[in-house]
């Protein structure tokens, strides 16, 4: 290994550790400093996860928008491995940020699921996304795929905007947000500042996370280049892990 | 709101097997990546066999 490579490796695992360490924080905080809701019981806590999901999956597919738009415009690789490691981050969190939405919503709305205007178009955001890494994972030419995955990359977010105001556009079950820019939030000091706290830390496991993805282009692409070098046959299929 | 304390566990639960299975799976493949070109350069016996599915 190089030292740059070391180096690298070094600086991703205290990344890593730090994420880790600030969620111990984090979880210390919703189960023992914040106080029950009155109303939803012990289920409002999910709310410390729910929504930095949401917020790191819009940044996600923001950074797939930007990786995407600079893709077309260099044709620069690591333009492009940038939007694929938000893709594939960007859909973990929105699977996620809809699976604690339908376990918060089961004992506070009495039903896991209801195609209300926030629901339905986050499942959308999850189905487009995930059309993105199927098609990515299915093309035969790269440089093609990579060049109408950009495409799908810019049109996908035009989905963002909508599942964020749908709350405000449309009248929907799922509540409208609880902290909005210029207005006081309407939280006591403890949710806020520990929600405010789950948001940097899942946005630092993001990073962390989109970094190792792009770790994991690189290497693969130094294999293509070790492999053409010494113009080498492939393997026969099945016979690598994957 | 009974039973708010399982749809708490489970919610918690699955966030971090979600994020943990993959930080494990990009480990996984970083590794058999890593393996496969350590062999390349060290001129393994199977040297330069291109892994399945690894293309860009």
């Amino acid at each position: 290994m190089s030292r740059d490579a070391g180096i690298r490796r070094l600086s991703l695992a205290a990344a890593l550790t730090i994420a880790i360490g600030g969620m111990a924080v984090g979880l210390v905080a919703v189960f023992f400093w914040v106080p029950t809701d009155a109303f939803q019981g012990v289920a409002q806590r999910i709310f410390y996860v729910h929504v930095p999901t949401a917020w790191v999956a819009y940044l996600a597919f923001a950074l797939v928008l930007g990786g995407s738009v600079g893709y077309l415009k260099s044709g620069s690789r690591r333009w492009d491995s940038l939007a694929r490691a938000s893709a594939e981050v960007g859909v973990l969190f929105t699977g996620l940020n809809l699976l604690t939405g339908m376990l918060w919503g089961r004992p506070v709305w009495g039903t896991y699921w209801t195609w209300d205007a926030r629901l339905t178009s986050t499942f959308v955001l999850f189905l487009v996304y995930v059309g993105y890494l199927v098609f990515r994972s299915l093309a035969t030419d790269p440089t093609r795929g990579a060049r109408v995955a950009a495409v799908i990359g810019i049109v996908g977010f035009v989905d963002v905007p909508l599942v964020h105001f749908s709350v405000d556009w449309w009248r929907t079950l799922h509540p409208v947000a609880v902290v909005r820019p210029g207005a006081p939030p309407q939280l006591p000091a403890s949710m806020l500042v520990t929600m405010l706290w789950m948001l940097v830390v899942f946005t630092g496991l993001f990073a962390v996370l989109v970094a190792l993805r792009m770790r994991l282009d690189s290497a693969r692409e130094a294999l293509e280049e070790a492999e053409d070098a010494a113009e080498l046959e492939p393997v026969p299929a099945g016979s690598l892990p994957a | 709101m009974r039973g708010g304390l399982a749809y708490l566990g489970v919610a918690y639960t699955a966030i971090w097997v979600g994020i943990a299975g993959y930080l494990l799976h990009l480990g996984r493949r970083q590794r058999a990546i890593e393996q496969r070109l350590e062999e390349l350069r060290s001129g393994g016996a199977d040297g330069g066999r291109r892994p399945p599915g690894e293309h860009p």
